[in-house]
Parts: C-alpha cells; structure tokens; sequence
C-alpha cells in the first residue's frame, strides 16, 4: 500500500498566504515563525472524510482573532462580537481546509467548521498531527496543523 | 439586476458583497440568505436574476438547493462561491445546472470573468 502524501508546510503556507493576501492582504501577510509552544485559545477546525480521512485546525490569539474579524467585516475591533470572531475563525479554516482536501486523495467531504473560544482545545480523538505551520500575523501567533486520522497510513513529503 | 448571495457565514456574505462592488457590480440589487432552505424561500419571493451560493452549509446545502430549484422549474442562473474547487466538485455542479464554481478564496477579477457574461 502507498502511504498518502500529505501537503507540506509549503504547501499550507502558500495555500495560508493565498487566503490572507486575498481576504486581509491589506494588513500584511502571516510570516513563518520558529515552533512555538504558545496554547491558542482560539481554535477552528474542519473535518476531512472520504478519499482522506482528519482534520484541519487553525489557532490564533484572541487578539489575533479579533484583528482578523475586523479587517473581514471591515468594522473596527471595538464593535466585533464573539459571534463575529466564531464566523471570521470558522471562515478562515473552512477556506484553508478547503484547499488542502484538494491536495489530498478523494472524493471526500468536508465538514462545516467546529471553533472553540473559551480557551479549551478542541480534541480529534484517532489522529495525530501529521503536519504543523506555526506563523505569526500583525504579531500575532497563527497555527495551521494537519491531523490524520491513525486508521490510515501518512506522512509528510 | 437582483444577486441572491448564499452563505451560512456572515463574514463570506460580505466578501461576497464587497467582491461584487469591486468587480464593478456594485450598481445591482442584492438580497442575502443564511442557508439553502433560506435561500429557496428567497429566491421564490424576491425573484433574484443571479443566485451566487456556498456549498456547504447547514439543513439545505448548496447543491441541493440548486437541485431543489431545477426540480421546480427555475432556470435562475445559479454559481457556486466554495472554498472546494476541486475537479470532483466542479464536475458535480455541472451536472447539477450550475454556471459557474468560483473557489474562495477569490479575487475581483474572478468575480468579473464569471459574471461579465451574464451581467455584461
């Protein structure tokens, strides 16, 4: 059996860099930063099914966050709600989930977006983190992972 | 000319809007739905000429909303706007009616190279 190949860190920071210059492309784009152990207490993730099988999460600060339902709604910082935050989040790794299931053997489904603001992480029981691209955006920390289920066979170019 | 922008996301649905104005569409009507089955009742009482949708949403998806208007009749020009472009979705569309798969994320010119032809 041929072990899947999943995207790499340069696959996702350019699929990263491809959503940020659209979206908030005014503000600059996310910039690779050394592995950090930073808990993200924002946290977004969508669910691959099919051809492939995990999931792709998204953490950033709550102040990150913020900054990035802003320049999405086009409001200032000082009148963006939770609800806001959860649908800018959401957006994001739906877009960014969307693009790496592409990369990856299908067909399959992708799942709608699971954000979490309180703090806790979300969990995906069966899987391990098969790739991560820890950035920082307006000096903010970003991470995007990629989890693959342990049901199957993966592993990084 | 009257847009029925679909999506689930409030955040998408301004993009969506905002695109639509730097593309140069800024001049036509637009009426938003958060979802399929709000979508259906939309297009059914505003009679928009466009319906520009997501794929993935909660209750009535986007594909079923376009199959549940082509199953009542409607011939409204219909685009999907989904972070998904991948051949395999591109190809259910088709099959589906739609004009169009725009992937987000997107730009004004992708905006203007689906929609020139229907809105000149």
């Amino acid at each position: 059996m041929t072990a899947t190949v999943l995207p790499d860190t340069f696959d996702i920071e350019q699929i990263v860099a491809e959503v940020f210059g659209s979206f908030l492309g005014e503000d600059g784009l996310p910039e690779l930063a050394p592995p950090f152990d930073d808990h993200l207490p924002v946290t977004a993730s969508v669910s691959i099914t099919g051809g492939w099988e995990g999931h792709v999460v998204l953490g950033c600060t709550d102040d990150g966050a913020r900054a990035a339902a802003a320049v999405l709604l086009a409001m200032d910082q000082a009148d963006i709600v939770e609800a806001d935050i959860a649908d800018a989040i959401g957006e994001l790794v739906n877009m960014v989930g969307g693009n790496i299931k592409s990369l990856l053997p299908g067909p399959s489904a992708l799942t709608l977006p699971l954000v979490s603001l309180g703090g806790g992480a979300l969990h995906h029981p069966s899987s391990r983190e098969a790739v991560r691209l820890d950035l920082v955006w307006k000096g903010e920390a970003i991470r995007v992972s990629v989890w693959a289920a342990t049901s199957q066979e993966g592993s990084p170019l | 000319v009257k847009i029925l922008v679909t999506d689930d996301s409030r955040v998408m649905r301004q993009i969506v809007i905002r695109t639509l104005r730097q593309a140069g569409f800024g001049d036509h009507d637009v009426v938003e739905a958060t979802d399929g089955q709000d979508g259906l009742t939309k297009a059914a009482e505003e009679r928009p000429d466009l319906v520009l949708s997501d794929w993935n949403m909660p209750e009535v998806d986007g594909l079923e909303f376009l199959q549940t208007l082509r199953a009542s009749g409607s011939r409204i020009p219909f685009g999907f706007v989904t972070s998904e472009g991948s051949p395999d979705m591109r190809a259910k569309a088709e099959a589906a009616g739609a004009l169009f798969l725009i992937a987000k994320p997107f730009t004004p010119e992708a905006f203007q190279e689906a929609l020139e032809p229907l809105l000149g």
